[in-house]
């Protein structure tokens, strides 16, 4: 019977898809628990940069920094969209190329210069001709610190050459394993964050070598690069998380439906056997008749 | 007057602590700089260069591509972008960096003080490389 043999190989091949559901689920969350280490680990530099710049930006001659200064007019906007270089992982990439797309078209398509890390925002916006200035594709299985410091570079040297008036950053933040929100935050200028209870940390005897000015100049680019890094690595858990979760739905949906179809597999096997059963009665009735 | 102080090398990948260091050379911005214990408060800015460390004796070193050294009453930070000691040195990385940052200035492309920065850094990694396995 033609149907037999249809669900029989259905429910063969939805199996296939399980076990490979629950492999992508057990990788992801191999990967979600080394990008959580690393998260870990930045903590306490970015958290010391963090005082420092605190501590310094404070002075009327931070104001002239080129890094720091607020332009007058703006009118192209650089937008960092950090994206996955896979899919099946849920909305995580969809979430960040709709936000981004809302904010492209406030601002008007041709202000607008793209940097995009990751393939899939890359792909989305090249193909529709927005203008991508710079891409970072095929890093995320190794992604190491120094990837931060070109990206830091580059988006440093697109700022100070004026290509772009005002950089700001989309990117997934790491809420939970469960979920992740879309941010867009602005990355340059920097506009550092004044809290008063890190202010009283340092003391004013504290000797700066060479002069408070030149470690300011020197701390920004670092600052930046550490930004980079903290939003590589949310991204990089937001996407083991959604994938983690997404590849855990498909396997209990595969599961709901293998025992959808084992169902209808041995309704179909009984029907077969009735009939059959039925044609033998029958056929034995008419002889003894 | 203790002699000794505590350190940590703190990168944005990695925490590392030492108890019991003597001296500490440091690569500053105008010059090397030398730290001993119970010196005052001071931050650091630190340029690509190479870190040495004495503890019990022994001398350690480390690449760095430069950072800050934060010097407080508790012992020495410091914050490095990177830090590799002599002997985690990819050899064999840093001399393609080196000749990468070499063709860019031949031909004059791209960033050139991107491609300066990274030709001192490149051949810093080598010198601290090759004076780890002179000295052995």
């Amino acid at each position: 019977m033609a149907n037999l043999k249809e669900i029989r190989s259905r429910i063969k091949s939805v199996k296939n898809i399980q076990k490979v559901t629950k492999a992508m689920k057990m990788v992801a969350a191999a990967k979600l628990r080394k990008s959580q280490e690393n998260m870990e680990k930045a903590r306490p530099y970015e958290n010391r940069l963090k005082k420092l710049i605190c501590h310094l930006s404070n002075n009327s001659y931070a104001q002239n920094l080129p890094l720091l200064k607020t332009k007058d007019t703006i009118e192209t906007l650089g937008l960092v969209i950090v994206t996955a270089d896979r899919g099946l992982a849920a909305s995580f990439n969809t979430n960040i190329i709709k936000k981004a797309e809302k904010e492209i078209n406030n601002a008007g398509k041709d202000n607008v210069k793209l940097i995009c890390i990751g393939k899939k925002g890359y792909e989305y916006f090249q193909k529709r001709g927005y203008n991508v200035i710079s891409e970072y594709i095929d890093f995320w299985n190794e992604l190491t610190f120094n990837t931060a410091i070109n990206i830091g570079n580059n988006i440093k040297a697109i700022f100070l050459s004026n290509q772009c008036d005002e950089i700001k950053v989309i990117f997934n933040y790491f809420k939970n394993v469960a979920t992740q929100e879309v941010i867009f935050e602005s990355l340059l200028p920097i506009k550092p964050t004044i809290d008063d209870s890190q202010n009283n940390t340092f003391s004013d005897d504290i000797l700066f070598e060479p002069s408070k000015k030149e470690i300011l100049n020197l701390l920004i680019p670092k600052h930046l690069n550490t930004q980079i890094w903290k939003y590589l690595l949310e991204s990089f858990a937001s996407e083991q998380g959604a994938r983690m979760i997404a590849m855990e739905n498909a396997t209990e949906n595969a599961g709901d439906m293998i025992s959808d179809l084992t169902l209808e597999f041995n309704k179909a096997r009984q029907t077969a056997i009735t009939t059959e059963m039925l044609e033998i009665v029958g056929g034995a009735e008419a002889l003894s008749n | 007057m203790t002699k000794n102080f505590h350190l940590d090398i703190i990168t944005p990948t990695s925490i590392q602590s030492f108890d019991d260091i003597s001296y500490l050379r440091l690569p500053g911005i105008d010059g090397l700089i030398g730290i001993q214990a119970n010196h005052s408060n001071a931050i650091i800015g630190l340029n690509i260069g190479e870190i040495k460390l004495t503890q019990n004796g022994k001398n350690i070193f480390y690449a760095t591509s430069g950072g800050f050294a934060d010097i407080a009453k508790e012992g020495v930070q410091l914050l490095l972008e990177t830090a590799e000691s002599s002997n985690q040195i990819n050899t064999e990385r840093a001399e393609k960096a080196l000749q990468r940052g070499k063709d860019r200035l031949n031909h004059k492309e791209g960033d050139l003080d991107r491609a300066n920065q990274a030709i001192k850094r490149a051949t810093n990694r080598l010198q601290i490389a090759q004076t780890l396995s002179t000295k052995k």
